[in-house]
């Protein structure tokens, strides 16, 4: 059976299935919530269509639908409405990511998820490389602190 | 680099150091691993993102989300597709082909048009009504060749601008003369086969615009047919009573 990102829609589409996926990866960090994440990932992308096809790059694309998808994460983690109602075992980690503070939060997920270089990721944050330097750092911590991970970290403060 | 700065460079990386894009965080990873406080946080940082990462990797996106995702119908990227399309080799040729033969197209189209622009001012060198009730004394006889006209012409009426193609020059000629059309010569030379007349004269001066060529632009008026090229700045005119496919075939066989 033909994969469905496979078909000739999404494949002209300026997003890639593997940038779909490190997409859909940023928003369930941000939120920890699946049903949100689905959500969100509709809504914005269908509203933010027709500005990433004028995009001529991949990158740009990217760039673009992650801004967006971000903002709406950050809008929603104000109200803190919890939409999933169990989460399942990769949802708890996501869960526990999702606790950790802005700007870490977003600043450690877009570094795990590699989808800009570094310096790019600062600017994407609007942040300078000591600031995101800063962010990363208690953003670990944070996680370690939480549990999502087994081993806690030697970098806490 | 000092280990405050490398610390500080070094937390914004994750993953091997040979992977690391930025070359100065790649010199801090580098400065850390050789350093004795750092060099034991950089590996923690490494174990501590391993597993983090291992985390994420195993998040995948649900089908149901994939095909929903598509019903979005995300537009193509129009000016960057197009773009990429046009510069395809084979997209690339066929435009150019279809350049190539819409000119091809333009080119035969103005060739083989039967109006042409000083058409209406070839017909009044013609005059049909006035052709057919010429008195032929207003012509010298002169029986010749019509290819050795030209000395004949420009000696005895000054007319510079002879010209015949190759393909009539053999033809018997009866009389000739040169007249003044609107102030402007013509050479009138009349042909014994089919009693036709040849004109030449500048096209410049009767405002007549043919794109210089072999090909013969053949149409009627009335009883006549008409043959008309140019040659350079020179317009050859023959007419004679009969039809479009007889004067087709006299000009490609001169009889």
């Amino acid at each position: 059976m033909k994969h469905p990102l496979n078909s000739p829609g999404l494949e002209s589409s300026p997003l890639t299935k593997e940038n779909l996926l490190a997409l859909y990866r940023l928003v369930l960090l941000l939120t920890g919530d699946g049903l949100a994440t689905e959500r969100i990932m509709m809504e914005v992308l269908g509203e933010c269509a027709h500005e990433l096809a004028q995009l001529r790059s991949n990158k740009s694309s990217l760039a673009l639908a992650m801004k967006k998808l971000r903002e709406r994460c950050l809008k929603r983690s104000a109200t803190d409405t919890s939409e999933s109602p169990a989460p399942g075992d990769t949802d708890l980690f996501a869960r526990r990511f999702s606790l950790i503070p802005e700007p870490g939060r977003s600043a450690l997920a877009l570094l795990y998820l590699k989808i800009f270089p570094v310096r790019d990721t600062a600017a994407l944050l609007n942040l300078n490389i000591e600031d995101f330097s800063n962010a990363l750092e208690k953003a670990r911590a944070a996680l370690g602190e939480t549990g999502a991970n087994a081993a806690k970290p030697a970098i806490e403060t | 680099m000092n280990a405050k700065t490398a610390e500080q460079l070094m937390r914004c990386h994750t993953g091997a150091a040979r992977e690391c894009g930025d070359p100065a965080v790649r010199k801090a990873l580098v400065f850390a691993s050789g350093h004795a406080s750092l060099k034991d946080k950089l590996s923690a940082q490494m174990e501590f993102d391993a597993r983090s990462e291992a985390a994420i990797a195993a998040i995948s996106l649900p089908p149901h989300l994939e095909l929903q995702i598509q019903t979005i119908n995300l537009p193509a990227r129009s000016s960057a597709g197009l773009g990429k399309v046009l510069k395809q080799p084979a997209v690339l040729a066929v435009a150019i082909a279809l350049l190539v033969m819409l000119g091809w197209f333009v080119y035969s189209t103005l060739i083989h048009s039967e109006d042409f622009q000083g058409r209406e001012d070839v017909l009044k060198i013609l005059d049909p009504d006035k052709a057919n009730e010429m008195s032929r004394s207003e012509f010298d006889i002169k029986s010749t060749e019509a290819g050795s006209m030209g000395d004949l012409l420009f000696s005895q009426y000054g007319f510079e601008n002879y010209y015949v193609p190759a393909q009539l020059s053999h033809l018997k000629t009866a009389r000739c003369r040169v007249f003044k059309q609107d102030g402007y010569p013509v050479a009138e030379v009349s042909l014994e086969s089919h009693q036709s007349l040849l004109f030449v004269f500048r096209a410049d001066d009767f405002g007549v615009k043919i794109t210089p060529s072999e090909h013969w632009r053949v149409f009627e008026e009335g009883d006549w047919s008409l043959g008309i090229q140019a040659h350079g700045e020179v317009c050859v005119l023959i007419a004679f009573k009969g039809s479009r496919d007889e004067m087709k075939r006299f000009l490609v066989s001169g009889f």
